[in-house]
């Protein structure tokens, strides 16, 4: 691997892998490529696997077993990154609704940031964003990439109810409420596509894909509320 | 198909199995029983497999209607259930004929109690679990007059044998946890805050987590997010210590100084706010055998 990977035990069942605390596009790529070569080849032992920045963490159902796997993979993050497994990876267009009759709460957020419309919707819109992990909240992503021009500090006393679907920006993050929350982000835009529905989450995206914002009309935002299903167009990301 | 009618819901009363697993990596938290012990006994006397799906009642305080003929068997919190006029204790098998009302008055002691039935509730399955999360199931949790159908098992469970000891509640209950990649950071002083002094738990708590009273000064720096688990112990920056539960979120940027065993969070579950208790460290050698 091109980064010193720590091995950490937590308990009984639970085994991290520590890269540098760091956040970095390439570490990301190293930690799913490493993520899938584990569920591909152990997931009968696996519960649960958990990924962030620059932790993977494998939480085993039969420890019995473990010794095996802990010399597989001891082995593994010593040799070179097995180019082979790289994930495949996407370019997802999200639609988002600017407009202030949809997000009156816009105005905040331009008010504090003495911008316009224009730029706020151009700067947000023209950017990949690196999708790192889901957390936080059910379907929350993790999104790497805001324009600097767009950072703004979270707010002091946090709204006490961020609807879902709410595309909001706090600190140098942006990202998509995917149920509501209390939160202390600036709400700029709506996302129509329900984020859970018929007993799943109808998110595709996989960490290491990339999400491309596209600015709808409010009539655009109210067609794609009202179908019963969305198509999510993607390219393919050959990084 | 019978219906269990919650003519009184109580404070907060949900479905959960053995949880949702697979589904951290979408930030799906895992949810499932608080007292994984109670629910594992509840389903073992109903003669279920370990992880079937429970009614989880918090505090008592609940009155139900069957429009059916079952059995029923509840666990965890030491609690008065009257069925018409009769009285029954926990870790039992109750039979409940049709049209019957059962009351489970506010517990004694402990909070969380399991009410497995010889049969099943039929909820919906969303991610491979029944286990109630707002937004995720149609329902966060059930309100008076909310309705729950179920299926008997046709085959009786005998109730002529011996019961179960209901469980005992100790007066200084120590927790057993292993170090959190961050114990090691802290001072001898905040290891000895942490793991030898009494604490105290506060009235701040709910199925995502559970804050302590007693505060510990640190410098420890505010990480990036990494990955945390039901049983995981944070410090936050102004010295709160807080311990997730099943409902907590799947990563966080706090320092993670604890990890409670899965008997741990079980045992833990069960304190009420201002009881006192001590952390009681374990290695992974104290498992090996």
């Amino acid at each position: 691997m091109k980064y010193p990977i720590k091995i950490l035990y937590l308990g009984i069942d639970t085994i991290e892998l520590h890269w540098p605390e760091i956040i970095a596009e390439d570490l990301l790529i190293e930690m799913i490529t490493i993520k899938n070569l584990i569920q591909k080849k152990w997931h009968i032992i696996i519960s649960s696997i958990y990924h962030s920045y620059q932790i993977l963490s494998i939480r085993l159902k039969h420890v019995a077993n473990s010794a095996v796997f802990m010399a597989w993979l001891e082995e593994l993050i010593q040799g070179p990154i097995p180019k082979v497994d790289l994930p495949q990876r996407w370019i997802w267009t999200v639609p988002v609704c600017y407009e202030q009759e949809i997000v009156p709460s816009i105005s905040k957020y331009l008010e504090k940031k003495d911008m316009d419309v224009q730029t706020l919707v151009k700067q947000h819109s023209s950017q990949q964003y690196l999708l790192y992990f889901y957390g936080f909240l059910p379907g929350f992503m993790y999104l790497g990439g805001l324009p600097k021009v767009l950072h703004i500090p979270r707010k002091d006393i946090p709204d006490r109810n961020i609807a879902k679907g709410s595309v909001a920006i706090g600190g140098e993050q942006t990202g998509i409420y995917p149920i509501d929350s209390p939160g202390g982000w600036y709400v700029v835009g709506k996302m129509p596509v329900p984020i859970f529905g018929n007993g799943k989450l109808n998110l595709p995206f996989n960490p290491g894909d990339k999400i491309q914002f596209e600015a709808i009309s409010s009539r655009e935002l109210i067609e794609i509320q009202e179908a019963s299903n969305y198509n999510w167009e993607k390219t393919l990301y050959r990084g | 198909m019978g219906k269990i009618v919650f003519i009184k819901a109580g404070l907060f009363t949900t479905i959960q199995d053995q949880g949702r697993l697979g589904f951290v990596d979408k930030g799906i938290p895992i949810s499932g029983p608080m007292d994984e012990s109670s629910f594992h006994l509840a389903n073992l006397l109903a003669r279920k497999n370990p992880g079937a799906a429970c009614l989880e009642i918090y505090m008592g305080n609940v009155l139900l209607y069957f429009t059916e003929n079952c059995q029923i068997v509840c666990t965890g919190a030491n609690a008065k259930i009257k069925v018409e006029s009769k009285v029954y204790g926990t870790n039992e098998i109750i039979n409940i004929s049709a049209y019957s009302k059962v009351n489970i008055a506010s517990f004694r002691q402990g909070q969380w109690l399991y009410l497995a039935i010889n049969g099943v509730f039929d909820s919906e399955c969303i991610m491979g679990s029944q286990s109630f999360y707002q937004e995720i199931t149609p329902l966060a949790k059930f309100r008076d007059s909310d309705i729950l159908t179920f299926t008997s098992s046709s085959d009786l469970i005998p109730t002529d044998f011996s019961k179960v000891k209901p469980r005992g509640f100790s007066n200084a209950p120590q927790i057993p946890v292993f170090p959190g990649p961050s114990f090691s950071s802290l001072s001898k002083a905040q290891q000895h805050a942490l793991t030898d002094s009494s604490l105290t738990l506060s009235p701040i708590q709910n199925r995502m987590g559970i804050q302590l009273v007693e505060k510990i000064k640190h410098s420890l720096p505010e990480l990036i997010s990494g990955p945390v688990y039901p049983g995981t112990v944070q410090l936050t920056q102004a010295g709160k210590i807080i311990i997730l539960m099943k409902d907590a979120q799947v990563t966080g940027g706090y320092p993670r100084v604890l990890q409670l065993t899965s008997s741990g969070i079980s045992k833990l579950s069960q304190l009420r706010p201002q009881t006192k208790f001590k952390f009681h460290l374990v290695t992974q050698k104290d498992f090996a055998n």
